[in-house]
């Protein structure tokens, strides 16, 4: 076998072991960093893929970012020392349905489509993840629609705030 | 690179990178000795107690560890290993020569950045995991300062990846070779000061070194730590201090470009230079009060950053 294969099924198998723990694990931070572990780990799936710069943003965003967020948010709200997590796997079987029902529609798409087929047979030469690419569609050709939807979003978080505030507010009185 | 290859390069560069940072302190040391009229280590090894780092790390790897006993075992002993993985990941990316880099890769400042943006979670999790409230404390102003600083530090960063075009460390280093980047009028020095201030703040450094803060935390973050896994955040700090020195010297200075002497001596010359000023600046200045900090940060480095960046791609955009 060949190198890249071991390390691609050694990758599997920590992301699959990562995810897991991250639902199973009973305390909240060894969640989050379960979550920020398998995060990377996909970073590095993007990278074997030749994603470069979605591994980047992934390992910059989700990783630095959001899990600095969760974590940020537990240490603040979780004021009750070490306590362990209450079981809360009620709804098992309704999960496993669904999450195995979107396993099948993926591998059955992945394998029937053949659009998707070929991407998958040749990913070092699809120039989705490429920055260069990437930069040129997203600032040249579809610049009108980036702009906008950055203003959306601004928008939702200028939003997201005064809904917090005028909550904080009525609570007061 | 061939597998084999890129796997004993990397050996080779882990283990220049921890004794040239078993040395630092040695510099550290004798640097901060002088500046402040003594003459520092001394004794061990002589001249000027030169053999002072093995003893040093000697005296750490016998030292006993101790585990708390209300401390959640896994996570207090994954947060050492976590900030010395993430602060040493970073070096795959930076290039020490013009052509020696171990992952060259078009995002190089990205990746790089992005590793750099992880530490934080180890120190995070170090100061929840002692279960002591010192520590936790500490932690929590590391990490808000690491994130605010967070800010200005990827927005100064950003104006050599303008001026070069690139995000890649080869490139910018060649688009160098006519003016470094430092000497570029105006903008040059705002990013270059501006960086070096956010590195400061990033690495938990006087005058920003509040996490650390003896006088009101104990110690910090690291307080419950002994043994080895203390020498492991100590040894953290400085691979990340120096990975910042070669940044600084890559990204302003022009990094391996000089004439007459190789690349790789340029590049250590350069980032010596850093290092000493980094040093110079860690004894001379008190430390900073934390709204000071934070208002430092909010209301002077990110608006002047902002509108450096601003600056820098408008003189880009006229110039072509």
């Amino acid at each position: 076998m060949k190198v890249e294969t071991i390390a691609f099924f050694i990758l599997c198998l920590g992301l699959v072991a990562s995810s897991i723990a991250v639902v199973i694990s009973k305390h909240l931070l060894r969640s989050a960093i379960f979550l920020a572990l398998s995060l990377l780990l996909t970073a590095i799936f993007y990278i074997s893929f030749g994603a470069e710069l979605l591994a980047g943003v992934q390992i910059l965003l989700y990783a630095g970012g959001i899990i600095t967020l969760i974590v940020f948010v537990i240490l603040l709200t979780e004021r009750i020392e070490m306590k362990k997590l209450e079981e809360t796997h009620r709804g098992v079987i309704p999960a496993l349905l669904a999450s195995s029902l979107v396993f099948f529609i993926l591998v059955y798409f992945t394998w029937a489509s053949p659009k998707v087929q070929s991407l998958a047979k040749s990913p070092s030469s699809s120039t989705f993840g490429i920055s260069k690419t990437l930069s040129e569609n997203l600032f040249q050709e579809w610049v009108l629609p980036f702009e906008v939807l950055s203003l959306l979003l601004l928008a939702a978080i200028i939003g997201a705030l005064v809904l917090a505030r005028r909550e904080r507010k009525e609570k007061e009185i | 690179m061939t597998f084999a290859e890129s796997v004993s390069h990397g050996a080779i560069l882990l283990g220049a990178i921890i004794g040239v940072v078993t040395y630092l302190t040695w510099v550290e040391r004798k640097f901060s000795g002088r500046l402040q009229s003594r003459i520092g280590p001394y004794l061990v090894g002589r001249p000027h107690g030169w053999l002072q780092p093995i003893a040093d790390a000697l005296k750490l790897l016998s030292k006993e560890d101790i585990t708390p006993a209300k401390t959640d075992r896994f996570l207090f002993n994954l947060a050492p290993i976590w900030v010395v993985v993430m602060s040493l990941l970073g070096f795959a990316f930076l290039p020490l020569t013009i052509n020696w880099v171990l992952v060259n890769i078009d995002l190089g400042l990205l990746y790089f950045s992005a590793i750099g943006s992880l530490i934080v979670i180890g120190v995070f999790i170090a100061g929840w995991a002692s279960n002591n409230k010192y520590a936790l404390l500490s932690a929590l102003r590391a990490a808000a300062q690491m994130v605010a600083y967070e800010v200005p530090l990827l927005l100064s960063l950003l104006v050599p990846a303008v001026l070069a075009g690139s995000l890649n460390f080869q490139d910018i280093i060649l688009a160098q070779e006519r003016i470094w980047f430092i000497l570029f009028p105006v903008v040059g020095q705002i990013s270059g000061i501006t960086f070096l201030l956010a590195a400061l703040a990033e690495g938990n450094r006087i005058p920003f070194d509040l996490s650390e803060a003896e006088s009101e935390l104990v110690a910090g973050f690291n307080i419950e730590y002994s043994g080895m896994k203390f020498a492991y955040f100590y040894l953290g700090e400085y691979v990340h201090l120096l990975a910042v020195s070669i940044l600084v010297s890559i990204l302003f200075l022009g990094g391996p470009l000089g004439p007459l002497l190789s690349g790789g001596v340029w590049i250590a010359f350069k980032t010596l230079i850093v290092f000493l000023i980094v040093l110079w600046i860690r004894w001379s200045f008190l430390r900073l009060r934390i709204d000071q900090m934070m208002m430092l940060n909010w209301k002077v480095l990110v608006p002047l950053t902002l509108g450096n960046l601003l600056l820098a791609g408008l003189w880009v955009s006229l110039s072509r």
